[in-house]
């Protein structure tokens, strides 16, 4: 592809220098910022996702465009935050194709959340 | 704007593209689905830049390279996936008009249970409609069902 650098380290004249390895190891690879509490939800702006599957109250599946290599990368979310409420990802239900996450409130009970936000970190297929 | 000739290109570096050079398209498009009797019923909603590059075209892998991922996924012995090349290698779908890109993105993020035999039981699993034909409210999100009546007139 055209425009291409192939490198394995890049060095700072000063600060010292880093493994593309971490960049590109290191970046995630999906997120997503949407709105959570209207309907249907509606995404604001993200990358590398296809589709939210809106499951229930505070219940939804982010399908990736770009899946990933493995069901054990790391998704990482977050929500609205008042009242002890805030958005976990649902480890358990990952698939190398969607990240599941949830919105609660401070009841432990599932809540919609006005501004839901997540990304996957890990290796592409 | 032109898509690049992305044959062979890593799936990702389109996505790249697509995001510096496409705007997003929020359809109105939404996909009711049911695929339990025990859950209420999900909503499809299309990604607006996942909708860009299916209108643009050149981007996207064909829905079989998602199936083959899945059929890898589903053996009790997955671990990883070892045919991601399929998404990048596979010679990408053309410009698709919205409507084709609602079936694709069906076949692709609904269960294969619930789009091949959406009709074929004694009550309707799977319906596409317009966002304002959804309840304007969450209000009782939990209890949401297909309305069979609705769908039968």
């Amino acid at each position: 592809m055209a425009g291409t650098i192939i490198a394995d380290t890049l060095e700072h004249s000063t600060a010292g220098s880093i493994a593309t390895n971490y960049v590109v190891e290191g970046s995630a690879k999906a997120w997503i910022h949407f709105v959570g509490n209207v309907n249907p939800p509606t995404t604001q702006d993200s990358f590398n996702f296809a589709s939210i599957t809106d499951s229930g109250t505070g219940n939804f599946e982010l399908s990736f465009t770009n899946s990933m290599s493995a069901a054990t990368y790391s998704g990482c979310c977050n929500g609205d935050t008042w009242g002890g409420s805030t958005t976990f990802n649902d480890g358990g239900a990952n698939t190398t194709s969607a990240l599941s996450i949830g919105g609660w409130n401070a009841s432990a009970a599932r809540q919609d959340q006005a501004v839901m936000t997540a990304m996957a970190m890990g290796d592409l297929a | 704007m032109n898509t690049p000739d992305f044959k062979g290109t890593h799936l990702f570096d389109r996505l790249c593209w697509a995001k510096e050079n496409l705007d997003g398209v929020q359809s109105d498009y939404r996909v009711v689905y049911e695929d339990s009797v025990d859950e209420c019923a999900k909503i499809l909603v299309p990604d607006p830049n996942w909708m860009a590059c299916a209108l643009q075209g050149g981007i996207l892998p064909p829905v079989w390279v998602y199936h083959e991922l899945a059929k890898d996924e589903a053996q009790p012995d997955f671990k990883k996936h070892t045919r991601g090349y399929l998404l990048h290698q596979t010679e990408p779908v053309g410009p698709m008009t919205e409507e084709e890109a609602i079936e694709y993105l069906i076949k692709k993020d609904c269960p294969e249970a619930v789009w091949k035999t959406y009709n074929e039981s004694n009550r309707l699993k799977m319906v596409i409609c317009k966002k304002e034909q959804l309840p304007q409210t969450r209000e009782w999100r939990n209890a949401w069902k297909i309305n069979q009546d609705l769908v039968a007139a």
